[in-house]
């Protein structure tokens, strides 16, 4: 097992491991990871997705109104976030 | 239908997005307010013992920006082990965006601290005052460059504006004559300047891949462990930082250092919520929240100037937040 990333970089990772994601999933792989910790949770994974949304490195995939009329959406990684990860530490890939 | 559906959830995210923005105005307003408080405080633990034994010009004010920063530390990380996140300052300072904090925390905390100091004692508190107020000028134009952040016409006149109010709130006529050493003030007060506008967009770079509290918390951990290793013992501080602890004015800083601290915590937040230029524009009605708690809580007295640059700050205030939806998106496409 890898050290383990800061959970920010860690979604901006999953983000690139897959075409898109729901803020649901990354939870549920996020809970893989850093599952005892309180920073685990909702509300702070969609604080980190709306900053990384809002300065580019994700993007909408999909975005729709389930039959109650709630918001669902999800995100895939853009270039300016591939390009972010040049700073994933040697050897990280090979690890996980 | 699909359509009007698809209309109707974008509607719905958009109208989120502006929510996100408008609580990161709300940050960097705040940030303001509780650092102009946070300089009241400190100054008056400035005005106690150990500070006013007669140290050299420089050992005082850095042993207690020291306190300060450290103090900061203290609380922000009680404040991370408490939301979970206290591992994270591990596993950031493991990656490069992580040390590109630590590095931000260096440009803004010993160097820009001890080049406003200096400049202070080498050409006048005026001088300094209004050199360094240009920070946030000198944050929007490297934020442009190196983060590409959009910054409309509007803003950077709300930008002026804000610079412009808080100098005319902290301006005094400056002395007659000049020092030998005067010319070198002025380029240690650019230093300063530069180095504030340096650690907004180090640390917002960082923060791109790193937790905002976390950052922050690393920023004033980094600035406390370099002023206690590499300032202190060179300005002859280290006894009036150890006095500090026998002394009420320790309570004052502890004070000090948790408004300062939230502060900080605000300034952070609003960096990767509204980027660096808004939040340095905003972070600067300091000058103005200074004013009225000093006001409140000492004897400083309303003056012409003080009503006449805190209309100039609400101006500029009123036009850098003027339009939340320009923050939906923070930067260009390259």
């Amino acid at each position: 097992m890898a050290a383990k990333l800061p959970m920010k970089f860690r979604i901006l990772h999953l983000m690139s491991k897959n075409e898109s994601l729901s803020e649901q999933q990354i939870l549920e792989e996020l809970r893989k990871d850093y599952g005892s910790e309180r920073q685990c949770r909702h509300s702070v994974i969609e604080f980190h997705l709306q900053n990384m949304r809002a300065v580019g490195m994700i993007q909408y995939a999909e975005l729709s109104l389930d039959e109650n009329g709630k918001l669902k959406k999800k995100y895939k990684i853009t270039d300016f976030g591939t390009s972010r990860l040049k700073y994933l530490p040697r050897g990280f890939e090979k690890k996980v | 239908m699909e359509a009007t559906a698809l209309a109707g959830a974008r509607q719905i995210q958009t109208e989120h997005e502006v929510s996100h923005a408008k609580k990161g105005l709300l940050w960097a307003l705040t940030s303001g307010m509780l650092w102009g408080l946070d300089g009241v405080i400190l100054g008056i633990a400035l005005t106690m013992a150990p500070f006013t034994g007669g140290a050299s010009l420089y050992a005082a004010p850095l042993a207690g920006a020291a306190m300060h920063d450290g103090f900061a530390g203290f609380w922000l990380f009680l404040c991370n082990l408490f939301t979970g996140k206290w591992k994270e300052y591990g596993r950031s300072l493991r990656t490069k965006p992580g040390l590109i904090v630590c590095l931000g925390a260096l440009f803004g905390g010993p160097i820009a601290m001890s080049g406003y100091l200096m400049s202070i004692n080498m050409a006048g508190a005026s001088y300094a005052m209004v050199i360094t107020a240009m920070y946030p000028a000198v944050g929007a134009i490297m934020a442009v460059f190196i983060l590409k952040e959009r910054i409309t016409p509007r803003v950077w006149l709300g930008i002026a504006a804000c610079i412009l109010g808080a100098i005319i709130v902290g301006y005094t006529p400056p002395a007659e004559g000049s020092s030998p050493i005067f010319y070198a003030g002025l380029a240690l007060a650019l230093i300063a300047a530069f180095g504030w506008g340096m650690e907004g967009v180090l640390s917002t770079y960082g923060m791109d891949l790193v937790d905002s509290d976390v950052a922050i918390g690393i920023r004033e951990a980094t600035s406390f462990v370099v002023y206690f290793v590499g300032v202190l013992p060179l300005v002859g501080g280290m006894v009036i930082f150890w006095d500090t602890f026998r002394e009420h004015s320790l309570w004052m800083l502890a004070l000090a250092g948790l408004l300062g601290g939230i502060s900080y915590l605000a300034w952070y937040r609003a960096f990767s919520m509204t980027g660096v230029g808004r939040t340095m524009a905003l972070n600067i009605t300091y000058a103005l929240w200074g004013v009225f708690f000093g006001w409140l809580l000492t004897d400083l007295e309303i003056t012409l100037n003080l009503i006449g640059g805190a209309a100039v700050i609400t101006l500029g205030t009123i036009l850098v937040t003027a339009n939340p939806k320009e923050l939906i998106n923070l930067r260009s496409k390259e």
